[in-house]
């Protein structure tokens, strides 16, 4: 008897960990093909030369991308929208999710409503420039932050989170003893929602580090954050290629250049956020369903 | 349950008043009008002004511009260029719905329909009474001389809303006696010669011949046997589908047709009798999808020549996997192995057929004039101030400099008759450590630069590349062209004609362009197929509206031409 189940138990680990030897090969290998990609010569990758191994070997991109004048400053931008922008996310989440899983809330509905509502219409790109014009918030950093400084959607999952995973009878408890509202919030609540606290860490954090069009609209240049930098690195190598397609010949050489920009900025903007990934992973298997059913 | 009520009906009066509100903020914003439309201003206190507009994305701006900086101090103005390399359109729809305006927009490529649409709300001033010989005597000169120019900008309402560019490079400005435009051919076909020593064929010279090239190729694995690739890697033929220099146009020319890229409406072409038409409706094009099908079923034509990118095309020929293919330079799409290669001449249609002989290329148009390069907005106090400085323009040596760079660095010396040459590649590399191309696109204003054919003989010399080109153009592939009508890109179309192509244009060329891939990849179309094609294209593309305007702009177009 026992020896059947510790071979079904072994037979259970042996597919579980070619299972996921397949899932970590399917998500690691295209992360790894990039790398590779970032230094190789680019019409080799295109003809398919470069499963394993790069072909010859050229660091002519991140040559490219570091000589640009602007990457350091981008990279200074982009960490302090992220830091900046996550707290201030986070923040606003937490304030009015809490608000909203209190089922005596006065005009609780009314709220939930006006929130969703927002899920749904969004005024468009010409009437929230007009909105951030108005406010003076032009070329100000918290253009980024302010409009749509709540993310709906987020602010739902939190507020359920709250709602059916932090037990009541804590808060009931922590009342009896004496605890103001704030009070419980921040001694109970808080510690109790870490798992969902980091979760929304990290999608504001993603969210912020890639976001590039805001910049492009509300800031001035010297403000851009990385993927800007980045995409405008690209733009001039893709344009000096451009301007050679029509006249001047050497489309063929310029064009390589911009394809191994394309494979080392993926690389350049990506790593900060897989370096940090890991220190936060340990809190998000536990989070990243919860509060995520019954509505 | 009440209360819910109330907070609902609390949130509707909230948006409702919200909605008002900015309704009214919408409508106090609107556009100041100085002086009456379509009247001279004369108003010339103003000497400092702003400029919204394009440059190269390898332009550093232009505040340290020279040639700009001069034209400026000499006619006594200063300007403060807010400029930027892309998302110039997303920005300045922006500023004009939002009524940030200043004072104009250079560069910016608006189409006429947006001119007509900003001259008619007041965004943008008429400048036609402007053009006079004391305000802008070159500009006055030009379109005095050039009626076409003249046509070309004027809107349907008989104003002018931006001032004319167009760069009218072609084999007239190397000296050639008729002038084509560089634009005329776009793809240059080329086979690879070793290829066909090695298997014992002559160049082929029909389509049939071209045809069997293709098969030995493919039989005997060129790729492998002779590069030394791996096995099976032979392309016989490879191109891009509808692209500009490296699509599979070309070879419709045994068919008696090529439909290039078409800056006017896809397929749009004027035949030899003067009739406009789409080729995409004719039997030769029919037979042209249903021939090519059968290659496409050999393996004869790339499988991915639907999707692949310049890139990928470029990255195949560098492996030395492909037998034919088309670009503008062979050296450019070939790389190691461009020796090897040789320009295919236009091929005649199959033998045993009504296109046996046949081999037409129609030509297409060159870049044309368009208006979109500099607007005056409203809130300018003083266009003629700006206008005088924009004159300066449209004198061959200036727009010679703002194009290409200064005198002194992108024109270093003078041939014998005084006419400036462009730094060579050479010079480029060893002076400023880039290519002349980069060169240009350092020193490149981006505005209302008009480039007549003449400045290419009395101001300056073209590239040698585009010199090479426009000698291959007029000496190898003009004479395989039978007829060199084409559809003028500068036909001017009445606010009502714009409409029609605005509604029905963009569904009437994917249509085209989806269509004509499935014939080449599934079969051509059979009798009730096609009937339904042409019934889809009438019925739901507004084919019919579309002939209609543009056989009525060419009509006013060529009647101008009398």
């Amino acid at each position: 008897m026992k020896k059947t189940h510790s071979m079904s138990d072994r037979t259970s680990d042996i597919i579980l960990v070619a299972v996921t030897a397949v899932v970590l090969l399917i998500v690691a290998y295209p992360i790894y093909y990039v790398l590779i990609a970032s230094v190789s010569n680019p019409y080799d990758v295109y003809a398919g030369k470069t499963f394993l191994l790069p072909s010859e070997f050229t660091l002519k991109g991140y040559t490219a991308v570091f000589a640009d004048p602007n990457i350091l400053s981008g990279y200074i931008n982009s960490i302090k929208y992220t830091v900046i922008g996550t707290i201030f996310s986070v923040v606003m989440l937490y304030i009015t999710a809490y608000p909203l899983a209190q089922r005596d809330l006065p005009g609780r509905k009314f709220f939930s409503i006006f929130f969703l509502i927002t899920m749904y219409f969004g005024g468009g790109l010409i009437p929230t420039f007009l909105v951030v014009k108005q406010t003076h918030l032009i070329d100000s950093i918290w253009a980024l932050f302010l409009p749509g400084g709540v993310a709906v959607g987020n602010m739902i999952i939190v507020r359920n989170y709250f709602q059916n995973s932090i037990p009541r009878d804590l808060i009931e408890a922590s009342e009896i003893d004496g605890c103001s509202k704030l009070r419980t919030f921040v001694s109970i609540v808080i510690p109790l929602s870490k798992p969902i606290l980091a979760v929304m860490v990290v999608f504001s954090m993603v969210a912020y580090w890639n976001d590039w069009f805001t910049a492009l609209i509300y800031l001035t240049a010297d403000k851009a954050p990385l993927p800007l930098v980045l995409r405008n690195i690209l733009i001039k190598s893709s344009a000096s290629a451009s301007q050679a397609s029509t006249i001047s010949g050497g489309y063929a050489e310029l064009n390589k250049l911009t394809e191994m920009i394309k494979f080392s900025s993926i690389i350049v903007a990506a790593a900060p956020m897989l370096i940090i990934y890991p220190f936060v992973q340990k809190y998000f298997e536990k989070g990243f369903m919860a509060g995520a059913v019954k509505g | 349950m009440k209360k819910t009520r109330i907070f609902f009906r609390l949130a509707v009066l909230t948006l409702a008043v919200a909605m008002v509100l900015s309704f009214t903020a919408c409508t106090g914003g609107s556009a100041n009008y100085n002086t009456e439309p379509h009247t001279v201003n004369e108003n010339t206190d103003q000497t400092e002004f702003t400029i919204m507009g394009a440059q190269s994305a390898l332009s550093p701006g232009y505040d340290d511009n020279e040639v700009l900086n001069d034209l400026m101090d000499e006619t006594g103005i200063h300007i403060t260029w807010n400029t930027m390399s892309d998302s110039l359109s997303e920005q300045v729809n922006i500023r004009i719905a939002g009524d940030i305006m200043p004072d104009a927009f250079m560069g910016v490529g608006f189409n006429n329909y947006a001119l007509s649409m900003h001259g008619e709300d007041g965004a943008f001033i008429d400048l036609a009474p402007y053009i006079t010989p004391e305000i802008m005597p070159n500009l006055y000169q030009i379109l005095e001389d050039n009626p076409r120019v003249r046509a070309a900008i004027t809107m349907d309402d008989g104003g002018i809303y931006g001032l004319p560019a167009g760069e009218q490079m072609g084999t007239g400005g190397v000296g050639k006696e008729k002038d084509y435009s560089i634009y005329s051919i776009p793809q240059f076909s080329m086979i690879n010669k070793a290829w066909l020593d090695e298997l014992g064929l002559e160049v082929p010279t029909t389509l049939d011949e071209l045809h069997d090239a293709l098969v030995a190729f493919k039989e005997n694995d060129m790729s492998h046997t002779y590069y030394g690739n791996d096995p099976g890697t032979t392309l016989p033929m490879s191109t891009g589908f509808d692209q500009w220099c490296w699509g599979q146009n070309i070879f419709y020319a045994g068919f008696g047709f090529t439909n290039w890229i078409n800056d006017v409406c896809a397929d749009l072409t004027l035949w030899d009798d003067g009739t406009v038409g789409f080729v995409s409706t004719t039997q030769n094009y029919r037979d042209a999808v249903t021939y090519f099908h059968d290659w496409y079923a050999e393996g004869l034509m790339d499988v991915e020549m639907f999707s692949q990118s310049d890139t990928q095309l470029i990255s195949k020929c560098q492996q030395g996997y492909v037998g034919v293919s088309t670009w503008w330079y062979i050296e450019e799409l070939m790389g190691d192995y461009s020796d090897d290669y040789v320009f295919l001449p236009v091929l005649t249609g199959p033998a045993g057929t009504e296109y046996e002989g046949t081999r037409n290329v129609t030509i297409r148009t060159g870049g044309g004039t368009n208006g979109g390069q500099l607007s005056i907005t409203s809130s300018c106090q003083s266009p003629i101030n700006l206008l005088k400085f924009f004159d300066k323009w449209y004198e061959g040596e200036t727009v010679m400099q703002l194009q290409y760079g200064p005198i002194g660095t992108y024109f270093l010396d003078q041939d014998e008759n005084g006419v400036w040459n462009s730094i060579t590649e050479e010079q480029a590399q060893e002076k400023f450590g880039k290519g002349a191309g980069e060169l240009k696109s350092y020193y490149e204003v981006q505005g209302p630069k008009l480039i007549l054919s003449k400045y290419y003989l009395e101001n300056f010399n073209m590239e040698d590349r585009a010199i090479e080109r426009l000698n291959d153009l007029y000496d190898y592939w003009m004479p395989q062209v039978d007829h060199d009508c084409v559809y003028p890109v500068d036909c001017v179309f009445t606010a009502d004609e714009l409409d029609t192509i605005d509604r029905f244009k963009p569904d009437f060329e994917s249509a085209l362009s989806e269509q004509e891939g499935l014939w080449l990849r599934d079969g051509g179309p059979t009798d009730e197929e096609w009937d339904a094609y042409i019934q889809h294209l009438n019925d739901k593309c507004g084919m019919q509206e579309l002939l209609d305007v543009y056989t009525a702009a060419y009509g006013r177009y060529a009647a101008a031409e009398q």
